[in-house]
């Protein structure tokens, strides 16, 4: 198999774990850090992440140089929502910048594995194939979008805009700039490769089936069952 | 007065067609020197792949070489901000849909302009010159992601050359344009070369049009002069 994944991380670890362990482990910590509001109880959360990525055999500093721009951006926005809310923002700040470090981590864990193996658990966790085909689809695209959003930065700054010498407010709107095209051509790009698919042949069949199948080993129960047992028993824990 | 290429190096952090655990570096640009005077159009021609996109983003300074400079009438343009090199290089690239940036023509036209700091007369004048030649006046209000590839082309090769930069790259300008506007920015780029002495290099396939208005040829193969 073939695929999206990473290759720093050593056979077995998080690498030989069945895919829906790993989707148990995203929406549960996404879900637990969105309804909890308790910083203690996040950053347990958080803990539990970084554990699974050091257990589990990942370099960190390939992770952390992987997720470096998102990290960049969650300290940018606890710092502007801290000078725009003053001391009573920072709680909330807090709290902000470690759900989304919640789930950029858990992104990151999502991505020690083989992309295809994603499509295949979500198919036989009987997601329709249309969804979760669209669902792989769309991760592939991510880097391209990416590199999208460098290339408009770069081709701004060639048609004369100066970042460096803008202030925060004017380089903000400058950077808001960047969405539109990143959206307008992602739009573009989901509508054309809808068409693509349809064109040739994608749900002309009625069904579709896979030679592979994946098979859950006991390691992957518990920890299917463990991570939203852990994460509620933090709630527990730290929310009183 | 020249744009000039000395040894020029670069390579991409690994070769998607090989397999994933090769790391070895394979240069899409590869030693490669020229020299793109001004007042002339100089052709860069060679098959897919053969790294002309490649070389137009590191005439820039999009990319940075590993061995090897862009020289700017003599001066080594590494270290410096693209929105400078901007000023004096305008590129054209392959996909005019990752150079529009603004919700309608006219301002699309205008942001460059205004990042030159040009008074509001002298922007008017230059956009609605180059909006007639192209003929995308009746699109001036136009949000630009709605116009067909053809146009969004000529939009960009507009707001480009509005900036009247010393230096002209375009990458593979001719792409989406039919017959008649191919000759009609073969036409322009002559005008420009002659009258405003601005240096054009034009990454190309379509040999017609090289072979009619490029005053030179350099050919380029596996990221080397061929």
């Amino acid at each position: 198999m073939t695929g999206g994944a990473s290759n720093h991380v050593k056979s077995g670890g998080l690498r030989s774990i069945d895919p829906r362990p790993k989707l148990m482990l995203m929406v549960s910590a996404s879900t637990a850090c969105m309804l909890t509001g308790n910083i203690p109880h996040i950053a347990g959360i958080l803990c539990v992440l970084i554990l699974t990525l050091v257990v589990g055999g990942a370099d960190m500093l390939v992770v952390l140089g992987r997720i470096r721009a998102l990290l960049l951006l969650i300290a940018a926005l606890f710092v502007i929502q801290t000078i725009f809310a003053g001391m009573d923002g920072l709680l909330l700040a807090a709290v902000l910048s470690l759900r989304l470090l919640v789930v950029v981590l858990a992104a990151a864990i999502l991505l020690e594995g083989e992309i295809r193996d994603y499509l295949l658990a979500l198919v036989q966790m009987k997601l329709p194939y249309e969804l979760a085909f669209a669902v792989i689809v769309g991760l592939h695209f991510l880097p391209i979008l990416r590199d999208e959003a460098v290339n408009i930065y770069c081709y701004m700054q060639l048609r004369g805009k100066d970042f460096k010498k803008l202030g925060i407010a004017k380089k903000l709107r400058a950077y808001s700039g960047l969405c539109l095209p990143i959206l307008a051509g992602a739009l573009r790009r989901a509508y054309e490769t809808s068409i693509a698919m349809d064109l040739r042949g994608f749900r002309a069949m009625p069904g579709r089936t896979s030679m592979r199948r994946l098979s859950m080993r006991g390691t992957d129960v518990i920890l299917t069952i463990f991570y939203p047992v852990i994460f509620i028993a933090l709630g527990f824990i730290f929310v009183r | 007065m020249a744009l000039e290429v000395k040894n020029l190096t670069f390579s991409y952090a690994r070769n998607p067609s090989r397999k994933r655990r090769d790391f070895s570096p394979v240069f899409a640009v590869n030693d490669f020197s020229a020299v793109f005077e001004r007042g002339k159009i100089t052709a860069v021609m060679g098959p897919n792949g053969c790294g002309k996109t490649t070389l137009s983003k590191l005439l820039v300074g999009i990319l940075k070489p590993l061995r090897g400079g862009v020289f700017l009438d003599g001066e080594n343009l590494s270290g410096r901000r693209l929105a400078e090199i901007g000023k004096q290089i305008g590129l054209v690239a392959q996909q005019p849909d990752r150079q529009l940036f603004c919700t309608s023509v006219s301002d699309e036209m205008e942001f460059g302009l205004k990042c030159l700091e040009l008074d509001s007369a002298e922007i008017e004048a230059r956009k609605a010159r180059y909006l007639e030649y192209f003929d995308l006046e009746r699109y001036a209000e136009t949000f630009p992601f709605e116009l067909s590839t053809g146009e969004k082309q000529r939009l960009v090769i507009a707001a480009v050359i509005a900036m009247k930069p010393a230096y002209l790259i375009l990458d593979e300008p001719t792409s989406a344009l039919d017959r008649g506007r191919k000759a009609a920015l073969g036409a322009l780029l002559r005008g420009l070369a002659s009258d405003e002495h601005t240096g054009v290099v034009l990454f190309s396939h379509d040999e017609s049009f090289t072979a009619r208005y490029a005053d030179g040829v350099i050919k380029m193969e596996e990221g080397q002069t061929g």
